[in-house]
């Protein structure tokens, strides 16, 4: 009556037998199927990867699946390769951290104030549409070719979502808690403290989420574009040498990393708005 | 302020108007008048639309009368107020926070320390039946738990008047019937003043002393209805002739007020 009864773990053959009997889809499946059948997929994608690279004409831009390999166990086990991690990971870092300590407290203006919304409004709109990328060079010239160019990039591109969504979050909370609340005698304060931001946590996080995916892109894309260093230095380097194996192994570190902070940011929203 | 001596609530003249949408003026409530004894159960019926919301929440001081006013215990209404607290329709419940932060809530607000508003919020929970239920969210609850959840947070700062704006409307027939019997149990055993607005005929019929049938647009008092049944109650006055013969006569009050 209470709660949900988990869907029972069944053995894999017979999740998979069931599955082709009924025909169901894969979300109907139990976890375990799924995770079976998305690891299948993997393999056979990386199997198909490394048949092309080793038997079709554009080995040379395709390298096999195990070169890429070889190449990513070489980069994991030289310094050099931390030390241009260490300094990607730097901008990222202090970006999304500038974006955190500013863009929370601008949204829970904004989402309060109906002047402050109309005054923000278009810049945000600007900020959320507009290609950042080319805007890069400016900060170069303003904040000179080190850290602080590539952390202003990063806020740049990160910034604008989490202002958004936190401001959503702060507009939409329910009308009749807040009656509630007032009803029995909470002041404007109190409203907003007990209130308006806890129902305002779940914008927030989306926001946050988003805004992390952002912030990747803009690391990257600083280093690619103006500051050539760390990761992006390598990528840049190993892509004018067409030094394909290194590429794509430097390309999966990144990728590699992207995901884990998507998935750190879903896995902290799942754990702080865990009563939805 | 003759009106007001010796009453809980007393109710003068009370008008409200609305702006509709379309720019028109809604009259909501017009010129309406009427008190309430000291631990006296009284029911508004009424069609929806006819203000009865509203009417609570001039009585709860989260809206203002356009004219007239409203004394509790002789002093003037002018804003919510620890001495008045509400049950809400759609239960009103923090989803982010247990069933004893909810509970606990009114305390919070005022300033109440953790030790002393969670061992109040304990005990009323156990009054309403949730003992053992107290760490889950309102999600983990059906609707009739969740109202009593509801109920207990209005129970935890102990009002003299308790407002109910259709605290079961959103349940089930069986369920209703259960949250009713509590209701009716509880108040028996330690009496206040409820001002009960509902649409359901029989339910003020079983609970109150007195219904008043409001009518819709504008909102007035059309009739007065006296339950002469004899306290205390229990389910078994719902078979019997009277209690028919009561929730008739609201349903031809009912009948005689609806233009439409």
């Amino acid at each position: 009556m209470l709660q949900e009864q988990s869907s029972p773990t069944t053995g894999v053959g017979h999740a998979l037998g069931w599955m082709i009997r009924r025909g169901v889809s894969l979300r109907a499946s139990s976890e375990v199927t799924y995770r079976t059948v998305r690891l299948l997929s993997v393999l056979s994608g990386l199997l198909l990867w490394e048949w092309a690279g080793r038997n079709t004409a554009w080995s040379f831009a395709l390298p096999p699946a195990s070169s890429v390999l070889g190449a990513l166990a070489q980069r994991l086990l030289d310094p050099e390769f931390w030390l241009g991690a260490f300094t990607t990971a730097q901008a990222f870092v202090f970006g999304l951290a500038l974006i955190v300590a500013t863009g929370i407290p601008a949204g829970l203006v904004i989402g309060r104030s109906a002047t402050a919304r109309r005054l923000t409004d278009p810049h945000l709109a600007f900020l959320l549409a507009v290609p950042a990328a080319p805007l890069v060079p400016l900060f170069m010239i303003v904040f000179g070719a080190g850290l602080a160019a590539r952390v202003a990039t990063v806020f740049l591109f990160g910034i604008a979502v989490l202002v958004v969504n936190t401001a959503a979050g702060v507009r939409l909370a329910p009308r009749p808690l807040v009656r509630m609340a007032e009803s029995f005698g909470a002041t404007r304060t109190q409203v907003f403290r007990r209130v308006v931001l806890p129902a305002a946590v779940p914008g927030v996080m989306a926001g946050l989420r988003l805004a992390a995916g952002r912030a990747v892109v803009g690391t990257v894309v600083s280093e690619l574009i103006i500051i050539s260093v760390g990761l992006g230095k390598m990528i840049n380097q190993y892509s004018a040498s067409f030094d394909a194996p290194n590429l794509f192994a430097v390309m999966t570190v990144v990728l590699a990393a992207g995901l884990a902070v998507a998935r750190a940011m879903n896995w902290a929203e799942r754990k702080v708005v865990r009563w939805r | 302020m003759a009106v007001g001596n010796g009453m809980a609530i007393a109710v003068a003249d009370l008008t409200k108007r609305f702006a509709a949408p379309e720019g028109e003026v809604l009259l909501a409530l017009d010129q309406v008048s009427f008190a309430v004894r000291p631990n006296e159960f009284v029911s508004i019926i009424g069609p929806s639309g006819c203000g009865k919301t509203t009417l609570l929440q001039i009585l709860d001081g989260l809206v203002r009368p356009e004219r007239g006013e409203v004394l509790v215990h002789g002093s003037r209404v002018t804003g919510p107020g620890p001495d008045r607290a509400m049950v809400f329709q759609d239960f009103a419940l923090l989803p982010w926070a247990t069933v004893l932060h909810n509970v606990a809530f009114p305390l919070e607000i005022r300033g109440v320390r953790r030790e002393e508003r969670e061992h109040r919020a304990r005990q009323v929970i156990a009054t309403v039946g949730l003992a053992g239920f107290e760490g889950y969210y309102p999600h983990a609850l059906s609707g009739g738990m969740q109202q009593r959840v509801g109920l207990a947070r209005a129970l935890v700062v102990n009002p003299d008047t308790l407002l109910m704006d259709e605290p079961f409307g959103a349940l089930d027939a069986q369920t209703r019937h259960e949250l009713q019997d509590e209701l009716l149990q509880l108040w028996q055993e330690h009496p206040k003043t409820v001002v009960l607005v509902t649409h359901d005929m029989e339910e003020a019929v079983y609970l109150s002393d007195r219904i008043l049938v409001l009518t819709p647009r504008p909102g007035r008092i059309a009739r007065e209805i006296v339950v002469p049944l004899a306290r205390p109650r229990d389910v078994r006055v719902r078979r019997t002739a009277a209690f028919a013969e009561l929730v008739e006569n609201v349903w031809e009050s009912l009948k005689g007020q609806s233009t439409s």
